[in-house]
């Protein structure tokens, strides 16, 4: 049998530095990364995906995205579809908050409890749905005892 | 991502462009967007002027992390500064 690259999920956080919530896009999507699924998710530089990185793009065009989104202008779901190919699934951290009953979550530099709540609730969302685009049997989605690590 | 309130703002006016790599994605997006001028703040510059700091973590910066934004804020605040006083604006 060749050796054959492992299948992965690319994740695309926003940028969002005007709002709490693209705050809670990033640390988010370092939480999935580096505790949840760190085997099976590598992110994309949405600011290098703009700027032309054709490494970024190419990834974005042969592997599943998952776009996370801060807000409904969902720039990086958008900037996925036109340079590379439609997100395989996309998240929007205000429809997370409303279905989860967050309202304030503090600034876009300090989140509080309520924001590291949120920030759970999405990166246990993006965890889900790597496991789904990987055909994987669900694993925990991690909303619990690692509460507010990053 | 075209965004026409945000392109309004920075066309035609001078802008300021924080990096974190040499790539400069965000002074190259602010170019494309129109920008009369793009002041750059490198941060991987900021790190070399800086070099008995190590920062560690990306969510949560540790302390040296923190003195390094605090840095690369300060330079920015300077560019800006000196923007204004040549606009008049000091």
């Amino acid at each position: 049998m060749p050796d054959l690259p492992r299948k992965k999920v690319g994740l695309i956080s926003c940028s969002g530095e005007e709002l709490p919530e693209g705050t809670v896009t990033r640390r988010a999507v370092r939480k999935v990364l580096e505790t949840l699924r760190p085997d099976d998710t590598v992110t994309l530089c949405l600011p290098l995906f703009l700027a032309g990185g054709e490494g970024e793009r190419s990834f974005a065009r042969f592997y599943p995205t998952i776009a996370v989104d801060g807000c409904d202008k969902r720039c990086a779901a958008r900037a996925t579809e036109k340079y590379s190919a439609k997100p395989a699934a996309s998240i929007v951290v205000t429809d997370v908050a409303e279905v989860n009953g967050c309202k304030a979550i503090g600034t876009a530099r300090r989140l509080n409890a309520e924001g590291l709540r949120l920030t759970d609730e999405v990166a246990g969302k993006i965890a889900e749905e790597a496991d789904r685009l990987l055909k994987k049997k669900p694993q925990s989605a991690g909303r619990g005892s690692d509460r507010g690590k990053p | 991502m075209g965004d026409e309130e945000a392109s309004r703002e920075v066309a035609g006016r001078e802008a300021l462009a924080i990096d974190g790599c040499k790539l400069e994605c965000a002074a190259k997006g602010l170019a494309c967007a129109g920008a009369a001028k793009v002041h750059k703040v490198a941060v991987f510059d900021v790190v070399r002027r800086h070099r008995g700091l190590k920062p560690e973590g990306v969510c949560d910066l540790n302390e040296d992390g923190l003195k390094l934004a605090r840095a690369a804020a300060e330079e920015a605040a300077k560019i800006v500064e000196k923007i204004a006083a040549e606009d008049g604006h000091a």
